[in-house]
């Protein structure tokens, strides 16, 4: 598959990633209204499973990001490594989160991913409006660049963002989980 | 005896719906987790879908690949067009719009076999490297010649984008008065092209720094020799928005069009620049009145 292609499959599991969010956003209503209700039965559901698709979203993340850099040969410019710093670790620690199906891992990960979301919220805007002249920006390694630009609206910091959007709803939603097997 | 008894009476004590609710009670539970089981498989076929969809997407857009090449090499119209432009359309120009001129410097002389020496380190995706490129081709095919000059634009998602331009990967340049250097670090993709070698990244972290950039390492960055540095696009990126090469190059030869004041008279104030390092040589070129009045402001 060619980088385009790559970037066409980031993008849309971005967008997914942004449903997902809200999808989670309208059961967690639902099920503080009525917990015994259909949404509020399937977020006790999706409650059992929501380490291991977070675990999902930061690992995709995490190899996307390294096929851009280490394939692809985009050079990640200083706010993208931010961004990177804050995803890598993410990986491991929902991995074992799940593994231990330790329902208190949004302790770790919610800081982590808030910071991770407010530097890819800059970056995004950053690119919306390049003349910002930001010190984070070296020519040679520009962060006003779109290497990706996909269905008019999808960037590199964008999908970050969703990731990380996604990993904090789904982490949240993990506390309430029951706590037999 | 009497504990036989009371075995046998603990049964009779229990109430008989009791192992029925129980049973009924383990049938609930195991119902409860035959459907909890159900929604979460159907939970995860959701994600697999969503990643099945992805991967749909991904071979049916990214195989309609209608992406620009990174470059093509440069039309020879387009090539012609702008090495010959007229000397009366340096004249009259002037400085045009340039909105900067090569900066004097103090360091040990730049040269490469006894000829001056010109370095350019810039990147095909950069807008103003863009801009840049068409002063220079003016300025430089005035003391040299180049082949195999490639065309390309500058990125598709940075500011003033798909800027038509040459590009000088995989290029040469001849000349009897100068050596010309160029460095294309990557490509309009942001692939890594060229990479500086020590002593060209030394001379641009040293002097593409303040009082001669506010933006340190941007880049075009050019050293003249030793002499004079610039950093960034000399006039105005604009002026070259939505037009193709062929307009640019066609352009160039009116001196009342915009892109004519600004990219020769960018061409001019580098012209310059060259004549002072090659102690005004060729004298056809530098002792042009206009040129020489440029020589006598740069310092």
């Amino acid at each position: 598959m060619s980088t385009q292609s790559f970037s066409v499959f980031f993008a849309t599991l971005a967008v997914a990633c942004w449903a997902g969010t809200a999808t989670a956003l309208v059961l967690a209503y639902l099920h503080r209204r009525d917990p015994e209700s259909g949404a509020g039965v399937l977020y006790g559901d999706l409650s059992r499973v929501a380490l291991w698709i977070a675990f999902a979203v930061a690992m995709t993340t995490t190899l996307g990001s390294l096929y851009y850099s280490e394939i692809a040969h985009f050079v990640p410019c200083k706010l993208c490594w931010y961004q990177r710093i804050a995803m890598y670790p993410l990986s491991i620690t929902l991995l074992v989160g799940a593994l231990r199906r330790d329902r208190l891992v949004w302790w770790y990960v919610v800081p982590v991913a808030t910071l991770g979301s407010v530097i890819s919220i800059y970056h995004t805007q950053l690119q919306a409006f390049p003349s910002q002249h930001s010190s984070f920006c070296t020519t040679t390694e520009p962060c006003t660049i779109r290497y990706v630009w996909e269905f008019g609206f999808v960037s590199l910091p964008l999908m970050a963002l969703s990731a990380f959007a996604v990993i904090i709803a789904l982490v949240l939603i993990a506390r309430s989980a029951p706590t037999e097997p | 005896m009497t504990a036989k008894t009371t075995k046998t009476a603990k049964p009779a004590k229990t109430p008989p719906t009791r192992p029925a609710n129980a049973r009924a009670r383990k049938s609930a539970i195991t119902k409860a987790r035959k459907q909890s089981g159900s929604r979460t498989t159907l939970i995860i076929g959701a994600v697999v879908a969503v990643v099945g969809i992805a991967l749909v997407a991904a071979v049916a857009r990214g195989g309609n690949n209608s992406s620009i090449p990174d470059r093509v090499p440069a039309s020879p119209a387009v090539v012609a067009q702008v090495t010959s432009v007229s000397p009366s359309v340096f004249s009259t120009v002037g400085v045009g719009t340039a909105t900067s001129a090569p900066q004097p410097i103090s360091s040990a002389p730049l040269t490469t076999n006894g000829k001056p020496r010109i370095l350019y380190i810039g990147a095909e995706y950069c807008p103003f490297c863009a801009t840049e490129r068409w002063a220079m081709v003016l300025a430089l095919s005035r003391f040299g010649t180049f082949t195999n000059l490639q065309q390309t634009q500058s990125s598709s998602s940075d500011v003033f984008p798909n800027t038509h331009t040459f590009s000088f990967y995989g290029s040469t340049y001849t000349s009897k008065y100068i050596v010309f250097e160029p460095v294309e670090t990557e490509t309009r993709t942001g692939k890594p092209l060229e990479t500086p070698t020590a002593e060209q990244a030394q001379l641009m972290a040293t002097w593409d720094v303040a009082p001669y950039t506010t933006q340190p390492g941007s880049i075009p960055f050019m050293n003249f020799g030793g002499r004079y540095v610039t950093t960034g696009a000399t006039y105005d990126a604009s002026v070259l928005q939505g037009k193709t090469a062929e307009q640019i190059a066609t352009a160039l030869h009116d001196p009342s069009s915009p892109i004519a004041k600004g990219a020769v008279g960018a061409a001019n104030t580098m012209t310059a620049a060259i004549c002072k390092l090659t102690n005004g040589q060729p004298a056809n070129v530098c002792s042009d009145p206009t040129i020489a009045g440029i020589m006598a402001k740069l310092g």
